[in-house]
Protein backbone atom coordinates (compact mmCIF):
# COMPACT_ATOMS: atom_id res chain seq x y z
CA UNK A 1 0.00 0.00 0.00
CA UNK A 2 1.04 3.20 -0.54
CA UNK A 3 2.60 5.63 1.97
CA UNK A 4 2.78 9.57 2.32
CA UNK A 5 5.98 10.78 3.28
CA UNK A 6 4.74 12.60 6.06
CA UNK A 7 4.87 9.40 7.99
CA UNK A 8 8.41 8.34 6.71
CA UNK A 9 10.55 10.26 9.30
CA UNK A 10 13.68 10.51 10.47
CA UNK A 11 14.42 9.44 14.10
CA UNK A 12 17.55 9.48 15.91
CA UNK A 13 18.39 6.17 17.84
CA UNK A 14 19.94 5.97 21.05
CA UNK A 15 20.26 3.51 23.41
CA UNK A 16 21.99 -0.35 23.37
CA UNK A 17 19.30 -3.28 23.59
CA UNK A 18 16.71 -1.19 24.28
CA UNK A 19 16.64 1.81 21.90
CA UNK A 20 14.92 4.94 21.61
CA UNK A 21 13.52 6.55 18.89
CA UNK A 22 13.40 10.02 18.76
CA UNK A 23 11.93 12.14 15.56
CA UNK A 24 14.12 14.64 14.26
CA UNK A 25 12.35 17.68 15.12
CA UNK A 26 11.35 20.18 12.38
CA UNK A 27 11.93 17.54 10.01
CA UNK A 28 10.66 19.15 6.45
CA UNK A 29 11.51 16.30 3.97
CA UNK A 30 13.83 13.48 4.16
CA UNK A 31 15.33 11.19 0.98
CA UNK A 32 17.57 7.66 1.69
CA UNK A 33 19.69 6.33 -1.29
CA UNK A 34 20.77 2.76 -1.27
CA UNK A 35 23.57 2.03 -3.58
CA UNK A 36 25.15 -1.13 -4.81
CA UNK A 37 28.68 -1.27 -6.50
CA UNK A 38 28.80 -2.86 -9.94
CA UNK A 39 31.91 -5.02 -10.60
CA UNK A 40 32.61 -5.53 -14.01
CA UNK A 41 34.25 -9.31 -15.03
CA UNK A 42 32.98 -8.78 -18.60
CA UNK A 43 35.34 -11.09 -21.51
CA UNK A 44 35.26 -11.76 -24.91
CA UNK A 45 33.19 -14.62 -24.73
CA UNK A 46 30.29 -12.60 -25.09
CA UNK A 47 29.59 -8.94 -26.23
CA UNK A 48 27.04 -8.50 -23.30
CA UNK A 49 28.95 -6.98 -20.07
CA UNK A 50 28.59 -8.59 -17.13
CA UNK A 51 28.71 -7.74 -13.24
CA UNK A 52 28.63 -8.88 -9.96
CA UNK A 53 27.33 -7.25 -7.04
CA UNK A 54 30.39 -5.72 -5.05
CA UNK A 55 29.70 -2.96 -2.15
CA UNK A 56 26.79 -1.81 -0.82
CA UNK A 57 25.99 1.43 0.87
CA UNK A 58 23.43 4.34 1.49
CA UNK A 59 23.13 7.33 2.00
CA UNK A 60 20.64 9.85 3.26
CA UNK A 61 19.63 13.61 3.15
CA UNK A 62 17.57 15.09 5.25
CA UNK A 63 16.27 19.22 5.76
CA UNK A 64 15.42 20.02 9.10
CA UNK A 65 13.73 23.59 10.44
CA UNK A 66 16.71 24.89 12.44
CA UNK A 67 16.38 24.41 16.21
CA UNK A 68 19.47 24.78 17.97
CA UNK A 69 17.97 23.99 21.10
CA UNK A 70 16.57 20.81 20.04
CA UNK A 71 18.71 17.53 21.68
CA UNK A 72 18.30 15.53 18.11
CA UNK A 73 19.93 18.50 15.84
CA UNK A 74 21.89 19.11 18.45
CA UNK A 75 23.36 15.32 18.62
CA UNK A 76 24.09 15.37 14.17
CA UNK A 77 25.75 18.99 14.50
CA UNK A 78 27.96 17.60 17.36
CA UNK A 79 28.60 14.08 15.90
CA UNK A 80 30.07 16.21 12.45
CA UNK A 81 32.11 18.35 14.80
CA UNK A 82 33.54 15.20 16.96
CA UNK A 83 33.80 13.11 13.68
CA UNK A 84 31.79 10.49 15.15
CA UNK A 85 28.84 8.54 13.81
CA UNK A 86 25.25 8.85 14.60
CA UNK A 87 22.46 6.03 14.91
CA UNK A 88 19.71 6.65 12.76
CA UNK A 89 16.26 5.07 11.76
CA UNK A 90 14.56 6.00 8.29
CA UNK A 91 11.15 5.03 8.09
CA UNK A 92 7.87 4.94 10.27
CA UNK A 93 7.01 3.35 13.37
CA UNK A 94 4.63 1.48 15.31
CA UNK A 95 1.76 3.60 17.31
CA UNK A 96 1.30 2.94 20.96
CA UNK A 97 3.79 3.75 24.03
CA UNK A 98 6.80 1.63 23.23
CA UNK A 99 7.05 2.18 19.43
CA UNK A 100 9.27 0.09 17.52
CA UNK A 101 10.11 0.19 13.72
CA UNK A 102 7.32 -1.05 11.33
CA UNK A 103 8.91 -0.22 8.30
CA UNK A 104 12.14 1.27 7.34
CA UNK A 105 15.86 1.12 6.95
CA UNK A 106 17.87 1.27 10.58
CA UNK A 107 21.78 2.19 10.48
CA UNK A 108 24.89 3.89 12.03
CA UNK A 109 25.96 7.19 9.75
CA UNK A 110 28.85 9.94 9.88
CA UNK A 111 27.73 13.28 8.96
CA UNK A 112 29.40 14.87 5.92
CA UNK A 113 27.45 17.88 5.47
CA UNK A 114 25.49 20.43 7.39
CA UNK A 115 24.04 23.39 5.35
CA UNK A 116 21.79 26.20 7.11
CA UNK A 117 19.80 28.37 4.49
CA UNK A 118 18.85 31.96 6.00
CA UNK A 119 16.11 33.31 3.47
CA UNK A 120 14.38 36.68 3.85
CA UNK A 121 10.80 36.30 5.24
CA UNK A 122 11.40 32.42 5.46
CA UNK A 123 11.51 29.86 9.04
CA UNK A 124 15.96 28.97 8.29
CA UNK A 125 16.08 25.84 7.69
CA UNK A 126 19.26 23.31 8.30
CA UNK A 127 19.68 20.33 5.69
CA UNK A 128 22.07 17.30 6.63
CA UNK A 129 23.81 14.77 4.67
CA UNK A 130 24.51 11.43 6.39
CA UNK A 131 26.66 8.26 5.14
CA UNK A 132 26.35 5.24 6.32
CA UNK A 133 28.58 3.57 7.49
CA UNK A 134 28.61 -0.71 7.97
CA UNK A 135 25.22 -2.74 7.35
CA UNK A 136 21.43 -0.69 6.68
CA UNK A 137 18.56 -3.40 8.47
CA UNK A 138 15.90 -2.79 6.72
CA UNK A 139 12.42 -3.56 8.84
CA UNK A 140 10.76 -5.70 8.12
CA UNK A 141 13.77 -7.76 7.37
CA UNK A 142 14.15 -9.22 3.80
CA UNK B 1 -5.86 0.47 31.92
CA UNK B 2 -8.58 -0.07 33.50
CA UNK B 3 -11.87 0.10 31.02
CA UNK B 4 -12.96 3.28 33.43
CA UNK B 5 -9.55 4.44 32.24
CA UNK B 6 -10.29 3.93 28.73
CA UNK B 7 -13.65 5.44 28.79
CA UNK B 8 -11.87 8.49 30.29
CA UNK B 9 -9.28 8.73 27.70
CA UNK B 10 -11.42 8.25 24.64
CA UNK B 11 -14.03 10.91 26.30
CA UNK B 12 -11.64 13.51 27.39
CA UNK B 13 -8.73 12.82 24.19
CA UNK B 14 -7.34 15.85 22.93
CA UNK B 15 -6.96 16.61 19.53
CA UNK B 16 -3.59 15.43 18.35
CA UNK B 17 -1.26 18.56 17.87
CA UNK B 18 -1.21 18.63 14.19
CA UNK B 19 -4.50 19.08 13.44
CA UNK B 20 -5.04 22.40 15.74
CA UNK B 21 -5.63 25.34 13.67
CA UNK B 22 -3.84 28.26 14.32
CA UNK B 23 -6.48 31.10 12.84
CA UNK B 24 -8.20 31.57 16.25
CA UNK B 25 -4.94 32.37 18.23
CA UNK B 26 -3.86 34.99 15.98
CA UNK B 27 -6.70 36.40 15.04
CA UNK B 28 -7.33 37.04 18.78
CA UNK B 29 -3.34 38.01 19.32
CA UNK B 30 -3.72 40.16 15.96
CA UNK B 31 -7.09 42.20 17.51
CA UNK B 32 -5.33 42.56 20.78
CA UNK B 33 -2.23 43.75 19.73
CA UNK B 34 -4.02 46.35 17.55
CA UNK B 35 -6.66 47.56 19.99
CA UNK B 36 -5.37 51.46 20.82
CA UNK B 37 -7.15 54.70 21.71
CA UNK B 38 -8.69 56.64 18.85
CA UNK B 39 -9.44 53.81 16.31
CA UNK B 40 -11.77 51.16 16.26
CA UNK B 41 -10.54 47.66 15.86
CA UNK B 42 -11.93 44.46 15.01
CA UNK B 43 -15.11 45.47 12.81
CA UNK B 44 -16.40 48.07 15.30
CA UNK B 45 -18.33 50.30 13.23
CA UNK B 46 -17.35 53.92 13.08
CA UNK B 47 -14.18 55.87 11.68
CA UNK B 48 -10.78 55.86 11.62
CA UNK B 49 -10.90 52.05 11.68
CA UNK B 50 -8.28 49.23 11.55
CA UNK B 51 -9.81 45.68 10.36
CA UNK B 52 -8.19 42.10 10.29
CA UNK B 53 -9.17 42.02 6.59
CA UNK B 54 -8.14 37.95 5.90
CA UNK B 55 -6.33 35.41 7.54
CA UNK B 56 -5.03 32.52 5.26
CA UNK B 57 -3.30 29.44 6.94
CA UNK B 58 -0.91 28.02 4.70
CA UNK B 59 0.05 24.07 4.26
CA UNK B 60 1.71 23.21 7.30
CA UNK B 61 5.53 23.65 7.43
CA UNK B 62 7.27 20.18 8.85
CA UNK B 63 5.75 16.98 9.21
CA UNK B 64 4.32 17.00 12.90
CA UNK B 65 2.10 20.17 11.64
CA UNK B 66 4.49 22.52 14.43
CA UNK B 67 5.14 25.31 12.01
CA UNK B 68 2.77 27.59 10.65
CA UNK B 69 2.72 30.14 8.35
CA UNK B 70 0.32 32.49 7.81
CA UNK B 71 -0.86 35.36 5.21
CA UNK B 72 -2.43 38.40 6.98
CA UNK B 73 -3.88 41.81 5.56
CA UNK B 74 -4.76 44.31 7.81
CA UNK B 75 -6.44 46.60 6.37
CA UNK B 76 -6.34 50.67 7.47
CA UNK B 77 -9.62 52.17 7.19
CA UNK B 78 -10.25 56.73 7.11
CA UNK B 79 -12.81 58.75 6.12
CA UNK B 80 -10.88 62.07 6.35
CA UNK B 81 -7.59 60.82 4.42
CA UNK B 82 -4.85 58.82 2.96
CA UNK B 83 -2.56 60.31 5.40
CA UNK B 84 -4.51 59.33 8.23
CA UNK B 85 -4.96 55.93 6.65
CA UNK B 86 -0.77 55.86 6.63
CA UNK B 87 -0.73 56.81 9.64
CA UNK B 88 -2.45 53.92 11.20
CA UNK B 89 -0.96 51.36 9.54
CA UNK B 90 2.67 52.60 10.28
CA UNK B 91 1.63 52.19 14.37
CA UNK B 92 0.06 48.57 13.33
CA UNK B 93 3.79 48.01 12.08
CA UNK B 94 5.31 49.46 15.04
CA UNK B 95 2.26 47.23 17.09
CA UNK B 96 3.22 44.15 15.30
CA UNK B 97 6.72 44.15 14.32
CA UNK B 98 8.01 46.02 17.39
CA UNK B 99 6.03 43.83 20.04
CA UNK B 100 5.48 40.50 17.83
CA UNK B 101 2.34 38.66 18.94
CA UNK B 102 1.32 37.78 22.44
CA UNK B 103 -0.34 34.85 21.44
CA UNK B 104 -0.32 33.36 25.07
CA UNK B 105 -0.51 29.74 25.84
CA UNK B 106 0.34 26.87 23.13
CA UNK B 107 1.40 28.96 20.58
CA UNK B 108 5.10 31.02 20.07
CA UNK B 109 5.48 33.21 17.73
CA UNK B 110 8.46 33.24 15.79
CA UNK B 111 7.88 36.44 13.49
CA UNK B 112 5.55 39.09 12.20
CA UNK B 113 6.82 40.11 8.36
CA UNK B 114 5.18 42.76 6.17
CA UNK B 115 5.16 42.07 2.81
CA UNK B 116 2.64 43.98 0.21
CA UNK B 117 1.48 47.23 0.48
CA UNK B 118 -1.58 48.37 -1.69
CA UNK B 119 -3.90 51.30 -1.32
CA UNK B 120 -7.67 51.90 -1.99
CA UNK B 121 -9.84 54.99 -2.45
CA UNK B 122 -13.62 54.04 -2.78
CA UNK B 123 -17.12 55.78 -2.47
CA UNK B 124 -19.80 54.18 0.27
CA UNK B 125 -23.42 54.17 -0.80
CA UNK B 126 -23.91 57.26 1.48
CA UNK B 127 -21.75 58.99 -1.01
CA UNK B 128 -18.71 58.93 1.99
CA UNK B 129 -14.86 58.37 0.58
CA UNK B 130 -12.91 55.81 2.17
CA UNK B 131 -9.57 56.03 2.22
CA UNK B 132 -7.68 52.03 2.61
CA UNK B 133 -4.09 51.29 3.02
CA UNK B 134 -4.07 47.30 2.85
CA UNK B 135 -0.87 45.89 4.82
CA UNK B 136 -0.21 42.23 4.09
CA UNK B 137 2.04 40.66 6.89
CA UNK B 138 3.55 36.88 7.16
CA UNK B 139 3.46 35.54 10.34
CA UNK B 140 5.39 32.42 11.63
CA UNK B 141 3.59 30.55 14.44
CA UNK B 142 4.86 27.18 16.64
CA UNK B 143 2.92 24.88 18.27
CA UNK B 144 4.99 24.71 21.98
CA UNK B 145 5.84 21.33 23.15
CA UNK B 146 3.57 20.00 25.95
CA UNK B 147 4.26 17.13 28.07
CA UNK B 148 2.84 13.54 26.68
CA UNK B 149 3.51 11.68 23.68
CA UNK B 150 1.35 12.86 20.87
CA UNK B 151 -0.37 11.29 17.73
CA UNK B 152 1.57 11.46 14.59
CA UNK B 153 5.15 12.67 16.44
CA UNK B 154 6.28 8.93 16.94
CA UNK B 155 8.77 9.34 19.16
CA UNK B 156 9.25 6.95 22.04
CA UNK B 157 11.08 3.94 23.30
CA UNK B 158 10.85 0.47 22.84
CA UNK B 159 13.16 -2.81 21.63
CA UNK B 160 14.73 -3.03 18.32
CA UNK B 161 17.49 -4.31 16.41
CA UNK B 162 20.69 -2.43 17.08
CA UNK B 163 23.20 -4.28 14.73
CA UNK B 164 21.46 -6.02 12.36
CA UNK B 165 22.91 -8.69 9.89
CA UNK B 166 24.14 -6.71 6.58
CA UNK B 167 22.15 -7.33 3.20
Amino acid sequence: MATLGNNRRVYIVTGSGSLTYTWLTGEQTNSFNRTGEALEYSDKSTVWSQFLSGKKGATAEVTVYADDSNTQQKAVLKALHDGSTVKVFIGTLTTGSSPVPSEGDLFEAIVTAIGDTNDNGSVATRSMSLTATGAVTHTPSL
Amino acid sequence: MSLFSRIFSALFRRAPRYQVSAYRTVYTALVSALTREGVNVGGTAGYPRVEVNSIREQERLDKEGALRELTVSIDSISDRSMDQAMTMNEDNLKLLTKYELNVGEGWKCLGVIPTQLRDLVETTDSKKILYRLIQDYSIFMELVKTDGPDEGSGSGSGSGSGSGAGA
